[in-house]
């Protein structure tokens, strides 16, 4: 099938609309993702397909197995950072959330999950043919989850089917409202209750001090390009070393006419996983990573001077757990929200102003509440993005405090 | 003989250090590492641009920072082109 000439044209000269040397960017998903200098010279080294597989040991072809560039030592290097005992990189965090899943239960067995988790983990959940049970949050302003009922949730599982669910899954901080929850609560109650427990950390691992030892985790999952620097797609599944067996179990197949066996292959992963561009990325900017999470505290400063002056502005106030913890955020904003009302651009005034101001990143459209995340940003940058809803709000006529 | 360098040249061990004219990153005197070196100082200079958006505002070490990449870049390809002439 032959398609007319031209029209492959457009994918040449791919340029970013919103490219982060021009605009300040303060979606949710993106800040942590942002790429280090390491990792883009990376990319011209090894952006190349399989480029990093060149080294690749033919008796043990495998990407955990390659030495040169470092992938074997990375993953270790990975493990140790995460105060876990083995490591692997996954395509993404939802499947590593899946992989756990699947090897760690059975079809029709129940997942426990805090009920402000993320859709994938729904969705990982249901491919796996598991169901899940929530936990209940404390609903408008906190959203707080409680914690302590995971127990009741792990009981109510027990009398429905008779056994206890597969795994408990914990969201570190929520996509929602950034909270913060305290893994430690829950991985007593799992261990209490026998039942692994996995933590999320796709919004904490790579920003912020995450040691899932002391937190108590039996699986660590998290995401490259949403906190490590890297690009996507990349995710982290970390764990402890008494769950090795079942997650990393070898593949058994082999061919009924050619007898071919596939011994040396980690079932769960399909073999090898993430290699060239998103591998690389990670690797490189792991030293950056490592360094960046000491530097986490003065994220939460900026996060929290940067609420409490938006929370000057008439109808704006923060929603979730206070103080900040996180430098997801969430906020709701009446006060524009009763302006898009009268505006011809209705919801989209705010957003249209935003962009004139250079600031990219608030969803399109809200008004009435909406999220940013202040991640990697300067204090002057973080100046920056107030002065602009400052002069927003002046210009609609809405009083700051 | 002929042969030798082919081999010497498909053997990663030896790339970039293959004196035969004809080895990969080494032809007519050009090195691919000058270029992606320069391409290395022209990365510094977007991340002092990322760090200094919208307005790029700079104090004057960020721009002494930014002079310094653009000079190492200019010289580095420099020697790309006069590579191009040996």
């Amino acid at each position: 099938m032959k398609i007319p000439k031209e029209r492959p044209e457009k994918y040449k000269g791919l340029k970013r609309d919103f490219a982060e040397e021009e605009y300040i960017n303060l979606q949710p998903i993106q800040r942590g993702g942002i790429l280090t200098e390491e990792a883009m010279r990376a990319i011209l080294e090894f952006g190349d397909g399989y480029s990093t597989c060149d080294w690749c040991p033919p008796k043990t072809a495998r990407l955990d197995m390659i030495t040169s560039p470092p992938i074997q030592d990375f993953y270790k290097d990975l493990a140790e950072f995460l105060g876990m005992d083995v490591a692997r990189v996954v395509t993404r965090c939802r499947e590593a959330k899946f992989i756990a899943f699947k090897m760690l239960g059975r079809p029709g067995d129940y997942v426990v999950l805090d009920s402000t988790a993320h859709y994938s983990s729904y969705i990982a959940a249901e491919l796996a043919e598991m169901k899940v049970k929530e936990v209940p949050n404390s609903g408008p302003p906190e959203f707080r989850v409680d914690l302590n009922e995971y127990a009741t949730k792990i009981e109510e599982v027990k009398k429905e089917c008779g056994r206890l669910p597969a795994a408990v899954l914990l969201t570190h901080v929520d996509y929602l409202y950034g909270n913060l929850n305290d893994a430690r609560i829950v991985s007593k109650i799992a261990r209490e209750y026998g039942v692994p427990f996995i933590l999320n950390c796709a919004y904490t691992a790579g920003v912020m001090p995450v040691d899932g030892r002391e937190l108590g985790a039996d699986i660590i999952t998290s995401s490259g390009h949403k906190s490590w620097a890297a690009s996507a797609p990349t995710g982290i599944l970390a764990f402890n070393r008494s769950l090795e067996d079942k997650l990393t179990a070898r593949s058994k197949i082999e061919g009924d006419l050619t007898k071919r066996k596939f011994g040396a292959k980690e079932l769960a992963m399909l073999g090898c996983t993430v290699m060239g561009a998103p591998l690389i990325t990670l690797m490189a900017s792991f030293p950056e990573v490592v360094s960046r999470v000491e530097r986490w505290g003065e994220e939460i400063e900026k996060v929290r001077y940067l609420v409490s002056e938006l929370e000057r502005i008439e109808g704006v106030r923060q929603l979730g757990m206070r103080p900040k913890l996180h430098t997801l955020t969430h906020m709701e904003t009446e006060g524009f929200y009763k302006i898009s009302l009268k505006h011809k651009r209705k919801g989209f005034f705010l957003y249209d102003e935003l962009r004139e101001r250079k600031i990219v990143g608030i969803q399109p459209g809200l008004t009435k509440h909406f999220k940013f995340n202040t991640y990697g940003l300067t204090w002057e940058q973080i100046r920056y993005v107030r002065d602009a809803f400052f002069d927003i709000a002046k210009k609609y006529g809405l009083g700051i405090s | 003989m002929a042969e030798r360098f082919r081999r010497r040249a498909a053997d990663p061990l030896h790339w970039g250090s293959n004196p035969h004219p004809g080895s990969i990153g080494d032809y007519m005197g050009i090195r691919s590492s000058d270029i992606k070196e320069a391409i290395g100082d022209l990365i510094k200079v977007i991340s002092v641009l990322r760090k200094t958006s919208p307005d790029h505002r700079m104090s004057e070490g960020q721009k002494e920072e930014i002079i310094k990449y653009l000079d190492s870049a200019r010289s580095r390809l420099e020697k790309v082109r006069e590579g191009l002439k040996s």
